[in-house]
């Protein structure tokens, strides 16, 4: 069950010191602070959203952007598949560990 | 020995459609660019639907931990969207995304690796027909988008030493029919009495007869049946 915005809110006052009714005070937090925290504080926060999924509601005003442009095709590569050789030399590690 | 895990698994490029035309899809990794013409044009439509589980979504909100900070994180998350490829427009235009957990330890065997999907999401028919960019008529309208979403993560997956292990959490909201529609997928729902890895989910969410899994055999299985879409 995904995270409630409620909780996403909540995790961005607590760690942010950002007001939790304010939508885009959260949005602009979790877009543009939250990149410049080191890793293991990243972690932390994922760590207490996915600890709250299921509870809360999707509670934050409902705020749309304005009309954005579609997304191009040259915006959107196809998602790349695994290099052949990390394949094959991982298939082959698993092999040689169950043999 | 299944060849695929040989030489990775393709992500599905077609959807059948309700007149039988296929409709060209690509799966790309989820831009900042996909995410706003979501929010400003699909979301609206899914949200004057409150019975939906997708209802209030805000992926303004969910998406940055994937696109800015999914690298350095333990966890892996990756997203990705899938769209509708309008060739004479140049346009990649979203039809269903979804936010994975790319490590997590597997629900039916914690030592093994598995996808976790945190967010899933596809456009209501409404939106397929009412938004413009889609240029669909309603015999052109994709069918099992949802199925198509998960494929994602079962792709992700295989492609990613999971082995198309996947774990979700179906929204309690959807009940009893989102339950039964993951099972028809092929996934297993993990017994109230089972524990989840450990974790500190374990003890603030813990196992509750909604938490369903792929194993490496019904992966496989649900993965074959969309090869013809590949």
């Amino acid at each position: 069950m995904p995270t409630s915005t409620e909780v996403f809110a909540d995790v961005a006052a607590r760690f942010g010191d950002v007001d939790p009714q304010d939508p885009d005070a959260v949005r602009q937090w979790y877009e543009t602070k939250i990149p410049t925290l080191p890793p293991a504080q990243i972690d932390e926060i994922l760590d207490e959203l996915l600890q709250k999924e299921g509870t809360g509601a999707h509670s934050l005003p409902r705020t749309y952007p304005p009309a954005a442009p579609p997304p191009t095709l040259d915006e959107a590569p196809p998602a790349p598949l695994p290099l052949f050789f990390v394949v094959f030399l991982r298939n082959l590690l698993a092999l040689l560990r169950r043999g | 020995m299944d060849l695929r895990s040989w030489t990775g698994v393709q992500f599905v490029r077609r959807a059948p459609s309700k007149g039988g035309e296929e409709v060209e899809l690509r799966v790309s990794r989820m831009t900042p660019s996909q995410v706003l013409w979501w929010q400003s044009h699909v979301q609206p439509i899914i949200d004057r639907d409150p019975k939906r589980v997708d209802a209030g979504w805000n992926w303004l909100l969910y998406a940055p931990f994937t696109l800015l900070v999914g690298s350095a994180l333990a966890r892996r998350p990756v997203g990705y969207s899938v769209g509708i490829v309008v060739p004479d427009t140049g346009q990649f235009i979203p039809c269903a995304l979804t936010l994975l957990l790319g490590r997590n330890p597997a629900f039916d065997d914690h030592s093994r690796r598995s996808t976790v999907s945190w967010y899933l999401t596809t456009a209501p028919e409404a939106a397929l027909l009412d938004i413009e960019e889609y240029r669909l008529s309603e015999d052109r309208v994709p069918k099992l988008l949802g199925s198509i979403a998960l494929d994602v993560a079962v792709t992700h997956s295989l492609n990613h030493w999971g082995r198309g292990r996947v774990g979700l959490h179906a929204d309690l909201k959807g009940g009893d029919p989102l339950l039964h529609w993951y099972q028809r997928q092929g996934m297993t729902v993990l017994p109230k009495d089972r524990r989840l890895p450990p974790g500190p989910r374990r003890l603030v969410r813990p196992s509750d007869g909604h938490y369903c899994y792929f194993t490496v055999k019904h992966a496989r299985a649900a993965s074959q049946r969309l090869d013809y879409l590949r």
